[in-house]
């Protein structure tokens, strides 16, 4: 085991499953993650990989028909899954933000900027309304907002996207989080105006010991802003390890697989693409979800599902691929 | 193309001028990709040209015909030869259709097949956009996002165009998946010498998809040319702000990254001068901001529009 002091939350086999009419769905199957504290983690994958499902599973924020069914979240040396609902919302307040993709659907239409910015200031701070006022304004100009007064006095309607999306950056490191959950921040933006927000959280992350956890599909946006990376498929981080790593080796085929779709770069007369689709998740197949999909899957792949091993205790991979080189030659 | 904006009684309705003095050609085999953010009237634009929306100003010729000219019968001719794929596969195809209807429509509204005929027409063009005959009597919530993509290629292609505009074709799939329409797409514009009018936003896939190039900014066109005279000799500031601004899968790649101020204005009656002049970092009080620059060769086949570039 490692030292827990520094980690400032940890997932061990997770298993999260929704309800619906047409089955169950196995939305995450044994999700294993680490994040240190002042670290930032980049969880990518694609599509229904189970991303968005992980970082509200962590806020115990899911909907209704979705079920934990077994697994320990540690956040800040306490169990999360273990919290009264009220124990909950204590530390969503103060210990843990959350950004979402679309700013639009997150702030209150009919409530101004500043009501909404001094509403979490009071929540978090216990500050007055005067005090929380002008701290909100101090934010809003440290994110680059000029004329913070004015854009206080403002309805979400009056703002681009840009725009909105610092306002809720703004609401979410009011209170100093220590971990901030940044669900696809960028995705809904321009390529000029993600590179703003992106330098934004980047700059704001090493003034403060603000860990962070960027859930995103985009490979760029994680080489360029975190540490390490969790790559993501069919409810499982099937590899992790800090970012310069799995994207130099990577392990795993599908993160291979990722790596090499996403290098759109330079000139090429075919592009590589992964063949197949994301199995069915409400029929798991015993085996490796990846298997149907992988070019070197070998008869033990179909039959029993890969675990997370761990390579010299910083990078982990779900593959027997690489627990069969393991055993040949030993860990690293 | 300009937008009548009403602003109330009485009050002339304001003009949003979503695309404005827009010129480029493209060639029979040939894809231009057409690169900017949102709000730039990219998508205007290819609905001008296809006669979807009718501009404000201005000719489109196709084969040295200007389509705007025609009336609707003569048109009708000519709709056929020119089709679109749209960015959201899941709202461009009619769910109560079957692929059989869906891909078998085009036949029914402009040749004279019969149902043996276009049934045969139907499953040889499943066939060739990857999937197979099978699915002929599917409906489209039975499809993968890029399955339906690829109905709505096979439907583009069903009548031997020699033009689609490709409104951001893959943006609403995953980047494998993308990476097999991108592929396809290239196979039949070989195959058949079709031109592609190439909408995105995404830079690292236009340089995979184009032959020439145009950023728009606002409404206008500020650089124009060969994809490759223009990634290795970016002109405007906008494109190498456009440029530095994507992030590239390497966490050894740092690159110098130019993070633009403010965000795109109001394309509502645009003040004079350069469209860019608010967030341009060379821009010069009292050039940029009265006379608006013009689309100027620089060399021979690069176009640019911006006073501070000097030969």
């Amino acid at each position: 085991m490692k030292k827990l002091d520094n980690i400032i939350l940890s997932v061990e086999d997770l298993h999260v499953i929704f309800k619906t009419y047409l089955g169950t769905v196995h939305a995450l199957n044994g999700v294993y993650l680490e994040v240190g504290k002042g670290e930032s983690v980049g969880l990518v994958g694609e599509t229904g990989c189970g991303k968005s499902t992980l970082g509200l599973s962590i806020v115990r924020l899911l909907d209704e028909s979705a079920k934990i069914v077994r697994g320990k979240i540690v956040f800040n040396g306490e169990s999360i899954l273990e919290k009264s609902s009220e124990e909950m919302r204590e530390i969503r307040r103060k210990y843990i933000s959350l950004i979402f993709q679309d700013p639009t659907a997150a702030l209150n239409p009919v409530h101004k900027i500043g009501d909404q910015i001094v509403e979490a200031l009071q929540m978090s701070k216990g500050l007055k309304r005067a005090e929380a006022l002008e701290e909100g304004a101090k934010i809003l100009s440290m994110l680059g907002i000029p004329d913070s007064r004015k854009v206080m006095e403002q309805y979400p309607h009056e703002l681009s996207g840009g725009m909105r999306q610092r306002i809720m950056i703004a609401i979410a490191l009011s209170k100093n989080p220590l971990l901030l959950i940044a669900d696809e921040p960028t995705s809904n933006l321009d390529v000029t105006i993600q590179a703003q927000i992106l330098e934004l959280i980047s700059d704001l992350r090493k003034n403060t010991q603000m860990s962070l956890l960027l859930i995103t599909h985009d490979m760029g946006i994680v080489a360029q802003v975190c540490e390490k990376v969790a790559v993501m498929y069919a409810g499982q981080v099937i590899e992790f390890g800090k970012v310069r790593d799995v994207f130099k080796n990577p392990l795993h085929p599908y993160t291979q697989g990722l790596l090499k779709v996403a290098n759109l770069v330079g000139e090429k007369t075919r592009l590589e693409s992964i063949p197949g689709t994301i199995p069915d998740l409400r029929n798991l197949p015993p085996g490796c979800l990846f298997a149907s999909r992988c070019p070197y899957s070998f008869d033990k792949c179909l039959r029993i599902r890969p675990s997370n091993i761990m390579l010299d205790g910083k990078r982990s991979v779900a593959c027997w691929l690489v627990e069969d080189k393991v055993n040949k030659f030993g860990p690293g | 193309m300009y937008f009548p904006i009403k602003r109330g009684f009485r009050k002339p309705p304001a003009l949003l001028h979503a695309v404005d003095d827009v010129s480029f050609e493209i060639n029979a085999g040939e894809t231009l990709g057409l690169v900017g953010e949102s709000g730039s009237g990219k998508t205007t634009c290819g609905k001008c040209v296809l006669r979807i929306l009718e501009p404000t100003g201005g000719e489109v010729l196709f084969e040295d015909k200007n389509i705007l000219a025609l009336d609707d019968r003569a048109f009708k001719k000519i709709r056929p030869m020119m089709q679109m794929v749209f960015q959201d596969p899941f709202l461009s195809l009619n769910p109560r259709k079957t692929l059989r209807n869906i891909i078998g429509d085009p036949f029914k509204l402009h040749t004279n097949l019969s149902d043996g005929e276009i049934e045969k027409e139907v499953k040889r063009l499943l066939v060739q956009v990857g999937l197979n005959e099978a699915f002929i009597d599917r409906y489209p919530h039975e499809l993968s996002g890029g399955q339906k993509q690829r109905v709505a290629i096979a439907r583009a292609v069903a009548l031997n165009p020699k033009f689609i505009f490709l409104d951001e074709p893959t943006s609403s799939l995953d980047v494998s998946v993308q990476a097999q329409i991108l592929n396809l797409l290239n196979d039949i514009q070989r195959q058949y010498n079709i031109a592609y009018l190439f909408v995105t936003h995404n830079i690292h896939l236009i340089k995979f998809m184009a032959d020439k190039l145009a950023i728009m900014y606002l409404g206008k066109i500020l650089e124009y040319g060969l994809k490759s005279e223009i990634f290795s000799n970016p002109l405007h500031p906008y494109t190498k702000a456009l440029f530095s601004a994507a992030p590239i899968p390497d966490p050894d790649l740092k690159m110098e990254r130019i993070i633009l101020r403010g965000e795109i204005p109001t394309p509502i009656d645009p003040p004079p001068g350069c469209r860019f002049f608010k967030r341009c970092w060379l821009g010069e009080t009292g050039l940029c901001d009265k006379v608006e620059p013009e689309l100027v060769e620089f060399s021979s086949g690069h176009f640019v529009a911006c006073h501070k570039v000097k030969k």
